[in-house]
C-alpha cells in the first residue's frame, strides 16, 4: 500500500473537521475524496501533507508511519502537495516555480525537460511571472511543480475550483499521463463526474466522516448524492 | 564647485547609509520584521573590529572579514534563537524583543568599551585622496565603501536571482506555508536571511568605524538613517535602498554645505517631503529579485 491513513481526527481548535477516517492508496492508482464544501476534504489532505496536525491515528507511507514528521520531512519522504488556490510564488517566473519544487535529495522521472514535455506551453512562457498566468495555466505548474520533487503520492486539493471545463478536461487528461510514470495520486474534488472518471476508487466525506467508499462504478448517482449531500438513509456499499 | 563636491561626497556617504539600509531591507522583505537593533549590531561589529585588530595581531583585512562572518553566524543564531520564537508570538513581539536587544546591546558595550568614542584610522588609506580639483577630491575610504556597498548589493542580487538558495529565500518571503509543501525548513532560510543581513550590517559598521567614530549608543542614530533608505527607496527593494542612502547622503552633505547645523536636519526633510510625495517610496517591491 503506497498511502495508508489509519483513523485520522484532524481539529480546527474544538471543532473537529476530520473524524476518524481511514483510506488506503495502492500504488499507481488515484484516489478521488469527494465532498461539499466543509466535508473536510481539505483539512484531510493538509493533514496527510505535514500542514495541519492530527489530533489523533496514524499516516503511513509504504508501511513507514510518519504522522509526526513535519511537512518538508514528508516532501522529502515523497508527498507532494498541489494545494487549494495554488499558492504559486508569485515574485518567481514560471520556470523559477517550477525549479523550486525541486527537491535536492530525491531522484526520479521528473526534470525540467520532462515537465516540459508534459506541458509544451511552459518553455514559451517561462520567463513570465507566475501571477500573470490565467487559472488553469497556474494550476498546471503547480501541478509541475509538486511533480518537480518527484513524489510517490501526490495529493491535489480542488482540482477543477474556478476553472473552465475545457481547462479542466485539459488538466484531468495530464493526470493520466501521471499515472503511467507510477505515481500514487489523492484527489479531493467537488465535481463527482470528473472524479469518477480518473479514479480507481472514490471516497465521499460529509461533516468529515467517511459516507461511501469503493469503485465509482459500485455506485448509482442517487447512492453518491446521498452520501454527498446526507440527504437519504445509507443504502449498501455506503458507509452508514 | 563646492556643491559638486557636496553631492559627490553625498553620494559616496550614500553607499554607507546603503549598507545599513539593505539588511534592514532584507529582513523585512523575508520575514516580515522590523529590527530596531540593527544600528547596535553595526556598532557591534565596529568594536569586535576595535578589539580584535590589536589582540590578533592580523592585517586589517583579515580581521574584517572574520568579523563579517562571525556576524553571519551571530546573525543566523539570533534568528533561530531569538528572532524565531518572537516571530510565531505575535506581530508586535519581533519589534519588542528588537528593542529590548537594542538596550542590552547598548548596556553591554557601554560596560565593555566605557562611552568614549573609538575609530579605526588605517594611515593614508582613511585620509588620502584623489584631488580631481581644488575644491573637489575622491577619499579613497569613501570611494571604498561606495564600491563595497554596491558590489554587497550585486552579489545579493545575483544570489537572490541566480541561485537555488535565492529563489527559495524569495519564495519564503512570498509564501511560507506554501514553501513547507517544496520540502523547505523556512526556519532555517529566516536564518540563512538574517545571516545576510547581519553581514551587510558588520560591513556598515567596519565602515563607519572608519569613516567617523563609533560609540555604544551610536546605533540608533544610523537605524533612523537605515529606515529612512529603506522608506525612501522602498519597502523591501533592495536596490531602492542604495537610491535611498544616497538621497540622505547627498541631503547630509548638501546641507552641511549650507550651513553646520542643516547637516542632521536635512535628510529628514527630504525623507518627509519624499513622504509626502511618494509614501510608497521608489521602488516598492516585496524581496527584489
Amino acid at each position: 500500500m503506497a498511502l495508508q491513513v489509519d483513523a485520522l481526527t484532524v481539529k480546527h481548535g474544538q471543532l473537529t473537521a476530520v473524524s476518524e477516517v481511514s483510506l488506503e492508496v495502492t500504488r499507481g492508482t488515484i484516489l478521488a475524496v469527494i465532498g461539499a464544501n466543509g466535508a473536510g476534504k481539505s483539512s484531510l489532505l493538509g493533514a496527510i501533507a505535514g500542514l495541519l496536525p492530527s489530533s489523533q491515528g496514524r499516516i503511513l507511507l509504504d508501511d513507514e508511519d510518519i504522522t509526526r514528521l513535519p511537512c518538508p520531512k514528508r516532501v522529502q519522504r515523497g508527498i507532494s502537495l498541489v494545494p487549494e488556490g495554488r499558492r504559486l510564488f508569485s515574485s518567481l517566473t514560471v520556470e523559477e516555480n517550477i525549479l523550486a519544487g525541486g527537491y535536492p535529495g530525491r531522484k526520479g522521472p521528473w526534470d525540467l525537460p520532462r515537465i516540459y514535455d508534459m506541458f509544451p506551453w511552459m518553455p514559451g512562457r517561462r520567463r513570465q511571472s507566475a501571477r500573470q498566468l490565467s487559472g488553469g495555466e497556474q494550476h498546471a505548474v503547480a501541478i509541475a511543480r509538486a511533480l518537480m520533487a518527484n513524489p510517490q503520492v501526490l495529493l491535489i486539493d480542488e482540482l477543477s475550483l474556478g476553472l473552465a471545463p475545457i481547462v479542466v478536461r485539459e488538466i484531468y487528461s495530464s493526470l493520466k499521463q501521471l499515472l503511467v510514470s507510477g505515481l500514487t495520486i489523492v484527489l479531493v474534488e467537488q465535481d463527482v463526474a470528473q472524479a469518477c472518471s480518473v479514479a480507481s476508487r472514490i471516497q465521499c466525506l460529509l461533516e468529515g466522516r467517511v459516507t461511501l467508499l469503493g469503485e465509482p462504478q459500485q455506485f448509482s448517482p442517487g447512492e453518491i448524492e446521498s452520501a454527498y449531500f446526507g440527504v437519504k438513509t445509507a443504502t449498501a456499499g455506503v458507509v452508514a | 564647485m563646492i556643491w559638486a563636491d557636496s553631492v559627490i561626497q553625498g553620494i559616496f556617504l550614500g553607499g554607507l547609509l546603503a549598507l545599513f539600509a539593505a539588511g534592514l531591507s532584507l529582513l523585512y522583505g523575508v520575514m516580515g520584521v522590523l529590527n530596531l537593533a540593527h544600528g547596535d549590531i553595526a556598532v557591534v561589529a565596529g568594536y569586535l573590529a576595535v578589539a580584535l585588530i590589536p589582540a590578533l595581531h592580523l592585517p586589517p583585512l583579515v580581521v574584517f572579514l572574520i568579523v563579517v562572518a562571525a556576524m553571519m553566524v551571530g546573525g543566523y543564531l539570533v534568528q533561530r534563537l531569538i528572532f524565531q520564537p518572537s516571530l510565531e508570538s505575535s506581530h508586535l513581539t519581533p519589534l519588542l524583543v528588537t528593542l529590548g536587544m537594542s538596550v542590552v546591546i547598548e548596556n553591554l558595550l557601554l560596560e565593555l568599551f566605557s562611552a568614549n568614542g573609538h575609530s579605526l584610522a588605517l594611515g593614508a588609506f582613511s585620509v588620502g585622496s584623489v584631488v580631481v580639483s581644488s575644491q573637489i577630491s575622491l577619499g579613497y575610504l569613501s570611494m571604498t565603501i561606495l564600491g563595497v556597498a554596491v558590489l554587497a548589493l550585486v552579489l545579493i542580487q545575483l544570489g537572490l536571482s541566480k541561485t537555488r538558495m535565492g529563489r527559495i529565500i524569495r519564495a519564503v518571503a512570498d509564501d511560507r506555508e506554501a514553501a513547507q509543501l517544496i520540502g523547505v525548513n523556512y526556519r532555517h532560510i529566516f536564518g540563512v536571511a538574517a545571516a545576510v543581513a547581519f553581514g551587510t550590517v558588520a560591513l556598515a559598521g567596519l565602515s563607519l568605524t572608519m569613516y567617523s567614530q563609533i560609540s555604544p549608543t551610536a546605533g540608533p542614530n544610523y537605524l533612523i538613517y537605515g529606515f529612512e533608505a529603506v522608506v525612501i527607496g522602498g519597502l523591501g527593494s533592495l536596490w531602492g535602498t542604495l537610491v535611498g542612502g544616497i538621497v540622505l547622503g547627498v541631503a547630509v552633505t548638501v546641507g552641511l554645505t549650507l550651513s553646520p547645523n542643516y547637516g542632521a536636519l536635512a535628510p529628514h526633510l527630504v525623507f518627509l517631503a519624499v513622504l509626502a510625495v511618494r509614501p510608497q517610496g521608489f521602488f516598492p517591491r516585496r524581496v527584489t529579485a
